[in-house]
């Protein structure tokens, strides 16, 4: 029996050698007894494993089967397709032109956020705040609230981070403001395609707001990246990632409300 | 890639653009192949169907991370054979603990879900004593068909301790089945592990 390869005795079992090579083992096998009731072994099982039919749902328990699966990703709420809600997002640019006049009005709230969904199949997306936009600025001035955030957006568009938002509401004029929307698509269309660091891509300690509305909208439980308002006011924007480097899919909230607001594509 | 796993690529890129009709297609290419594997090692036709649940709910919810590195069955197997491993866990938890006072009455729902089975009885039974690890290698290589490197990456485990637990769990199973003398353990000692 040792000097057979119980590996090759599987695979004669198996019916997997070659046609001479499996002649040649069982009738080597054949003059052993012991490697004969090995082998006798392996087809017995083999074939009683193969000759059983193989189970089956009924047609009650697939359909329940499909409902509960479908019921736990939320795909039985008939939620509106992505594609379908970018047909119908809205014009970005009068809502950001009314909340900055409205928020250097009050100049009281820090900030909200704004999104800017680009014309084509690129997206532009901006999750930071507005925070900085000064009138003699050309360029627009973007910053993050805070840390790397500020980095990674004044690396992009020569934005100046440190510039409050006091400052910013104090001298922010429509105009200015639909300047820096303006420079933002190109500033931020290299945003969406490269710093994934600019979005965080961990589950928050804190309660996520909209979470649910963005799970229906997105058809999918379980947003890879999302970013969380920073102030009160902010916008809450939620975006699917499926390298963790491009933006995929995306939603934005008034989390105040849980209003839909945009989404992308 | 295998024109299945092709299509299981284009579907899932399709459900995840929103498309409906994607995911009814992928529960219709996997969920039979993913039930069996979850009864042939859960031998409960109830815990089978709720793994088969848990394992399609986990990987549609991961999906978007799924690589592509290996075949999407071999993914969901994966996670079926995972699901079924936590579910005979806790069950056996579950079995250890006392049960309330006058609730020790018989269980018809366990007599139901036996006739219900769609095992034979003989192998069934014979399938029940292998452990979980000979069982469920047994159940991949020769019940569904699917190559030892394939099982290997399903289990986690090198493709020689895939070939060591087949040829072991074939061998158990012949002798469960008891029309065959047992062979002496030593004997496949001398060649694996």
């Amino acid at each position: 029996m040792a000097k057979y390869d119980l590996d090759r005795i599987a695979a004669l079992a198996a019916g997997s050698l070659p046609p001479e090579e499996a002649a040649v083992l069982e009738a080597a096998i054949a003059a052993d007894p012991r490697a004969a009731a090995e082998l006798a072994a392996q087809r017995l099982a083999l074939q009683a494993v193969r000759r059983a039919p193989a189970p089956v749902l009924s047609a009650d328990e697939r359909a329940e089967l499909r409902r509960a699966v479908a019921a736990a990703l939320h795909l039985d709420r008939s939620p509106q397709p992505v594609t379908a809600i970018s047909r119908r997002r809205m014009n970005w640019r009068p809502l950001a032109l009314a909340g900055a006049a409205l928020a250097a009005l009050v100049a009281a709230v820090p900030l909200f956020g704004l999104l800017s969904v680009g014309e084509g199949d690129r997206a532009a997306l901006t999750t930071a705040a507005l925070e900085a936009s000064a009138p003699s600025t050309t360029t627009g001035d973007y910053a993050a609230a805070e840390g790397d955030d500020a980095e990674i957006l004044s690396g992009v568009a020569g934005q100046t981070p440190e510039a409050t938002l006091a400052e910013s509401l104090a001298t922010t004029t429509v105009p200015a403001t639909a300047r820096a929307l303006t420079d933002a698509d190109k500033a931020v269309a290299d945003l969406v395609a490269a710093p994934a660091a600019l979005f965080s891509t961990a589950a928050p300690a804190a309660p996520i707001p909209c979470l649910a509305e963005a799970r229906i909208l997105l058809r999918h439980d379980d947003p890879l990246g999302f970013d969380l308002p920073r102030e009160a006011g902010a916008l809450a924007v939620w975006f699917l990632s499926e390298d963790g480097a491009t933006v995929s899919r995306l939603v934005a909230f008034d989390p105040s409300s849980c209003d839909f607001l945009a989404a992308y594509p | 890639m295998t024109a299945r796993g092709d299509a299981d690529t284009e579907l899932i890129a399709r459900y995840l653009r929103g498309d409906a009709d994607a995911f009814d297609q992928l529960m219709r290419a996997h969920e039979d192949r993913v039930f069996a594997v979850c009864l042939r090692l859960l031998r409960d036709r109830e815990a089978a169907l709720d793994a088969t649940q848990e394992t399609f709910i986990t990987v549609f919810r991961k999906v978007d991370r799924f690589a592509g590195h290996s075949a999407f069955s071999t993914w969901l197997y994966r996670v079926a054979v995972n699901t079924c491993y936590d579910q005979a866990r806790r069950a056996g938890r579950r079995a250890a603990d006392p049960l309330p006072e006058g609730m020790d009455q018989p269980d018809e729902a366990a007599g139901r879900a036996l006739e219900a089975a769609e095992l034979r009885p003989d192998l069934e039974a014979a399938l029940a004593q292998l452990s979980t690890e000979f069982r469920s290698a047994v159940v991949l290589c020769d019940a569904e068909g699917l190559s030892l490197q394939t099982a290997a990456e399903i289990l986690g485990v090198p493709v020689g301790t895939v070939k060591s637990r087949v040829f072991r769990g074939r061998r158990l199973l012949a002798e469960a089945l008891g029309n065959l003398r047992p062979v002496p353990d030593h004997l496949s000692d001398e060649h694996h592990g």
